[in-house]
């Protein structure tokens, strides 16, 4: 059942959730089990669609999901005093 | 002793192109650093591509270069649209290690979308059945070839290494980055120029490997991961090492699936690289852990 591909999508996950992160890792499941539902009219495309997020998280976000989603928050913790 | 000899023949033109996809690997690791995880994918995309035009009624010479180009353009143009801006960047080794996940996640998805996930019969000048007869032992065209072409790869690898101004920028860019740069060499050239030469005897072994198995968008996923196995048995960072580690696995998968039971094909060979580590982590060629000290 737990095939190479299997193991890769999980690496996947854990990439776009966000490196060493507990918080990116539930993200990039979520990633990870949402992007088939929506891309069901094309399951050829999913490994498209995770390639392409790698790249592009890996190129402008390092820190992944989990890394946007803090600065947000940090952003708007002090939000009209900045 | 026959049979030895006949498994050792059939084995060494399966480590033949072990031993193309461990150099691509050796090449793209000594120079950057950087496992190449889309090895495999720029393969079959660089076979889906030769398999495109003879479909169109391309002659064979003409499509196999241009496939072999094609895979080379690949390689060379995600060095520099992808690699390069994530390096500007400051993205850490494992960062780019992932990048060439990602690349080959894409050529994955890609091929199986214009391709076709179906196997495919794929038409090659050199057949399988037509047999040679040397002595008691028996080789077909096909592995003869393969043999033939893998030798010929090597030596030219070689060659052109060791013995031109080219090669001497490689050895002079893979050996110390920074010194390279100051003595007036344009590393980023040739740092594309081995992402390039790389995937260019990916496909070749590719090219050779599609008529013996079947196409399709996973066919090169297995011989990859031996190759990453012969790459790291030889030393990642020497390509001799590669070489030699690609024909040892072939040979000893060959001997182990002839001798003992197809079962134990790759157990045996991967035994042997775990003897071997245990005993040389470095692999067998390589010096890369004792400089660290």
């Amino acid at each position: 059942m737990f095939t190479f591909m299997e193991s890769i999508t999980l690496f996947v996950a854990v990439i776009i959730g966000g490196l060493a992160s507990v918080e990116g890792s539930i993200m990039g499941a979520a990633f990870v089990i949402l992007v088939p539902q929506v891309f069901s009219a094309y399951k050829e495309m999913v490994p498209v669609v995770y390639g392409v997020t790698i790249v592009i998280i890996l190129i402008f976000e390092p820190l992944g999901l989990y890394g946007r989603w803090f600065k947000m928050r940090l952003y708007f913790r002090n939000w009209p005093f900045r | 002793m026959t049979q030895f000899l006949q498994y050792t023949i059939s084995g060494l033109s399966t480590g033949a192109i072990y031993a193309l996809v461990a150099l691509g690997l050796a090449l793209i690791y000594r120079s950057t650093r950087i496992l190449n995880f889309a090895h495999g994918d720029i393969t079959t995309a660089g076979t889906f591509f030769a398999f495109t035009l003879l479909g169109l009624n391309f002659p064979y010479v003409p499509a196999f270069l241009l496939a072999l180009v094609f895979g080379a353009v690949l390689a060379m143009a995600f060095y520099f649209c992808v690699l390069i801006p994530a390096q500007r960047r400051e993205a850490t080794q494992l960062g780019q290690i992932t990048l060439t996940l990602g690349l080959g996640l894409i050529l994955q998805g890609l091929v199986a979308y214009f391709g076709g996930t179906e196997t495919q019969a794929f038409p090659f000048p050199l057949s399988d059945t037509k047999i040679y007869h040397f002595g008691g032992l028996v080789i077909s065209q096909l592995s003869l070839g393969t043999m033939v072409i893998g030798l010929l790869a090597c030596l030219c690898l070689y060659l052109l290494v060791q013995k031109t101004r080219l090669g001497l920028a490689m050895r002079a860019t893979s050996e110390n980055l920074p010194a390279a740069q100051t003595m007036g060499i344009p590393t980023r050239r040739i740092l594309a120029l081995s992402w390039g030469l790389a995937a260019f005897l990916g496909v070749l072994a590719g090219l050779f490997l599609a008529p013996a198995l079947l196409l399709d968008p996973f066919f090169m996923l297995e011989p990859f991961l031996k190759g990453f196995a012969a790459a790291i048995l030889g030393g990642l960072n020497s390509l001799p090492g590669a070489i030699v580690g690609g024909l040892i696995l072939g040979v000893a998968e060959s001997l182990a699936g002839g001798f003992i039971s197809v079962a134990f094909k790759n157990t045996l060979a991967f035994l042997i690289i775990i003897l071997v580590l245990l005993l040389r982590p470095e692999g067998l060629l390589g010096t890369e852990f004792k400089e660290r000290v």
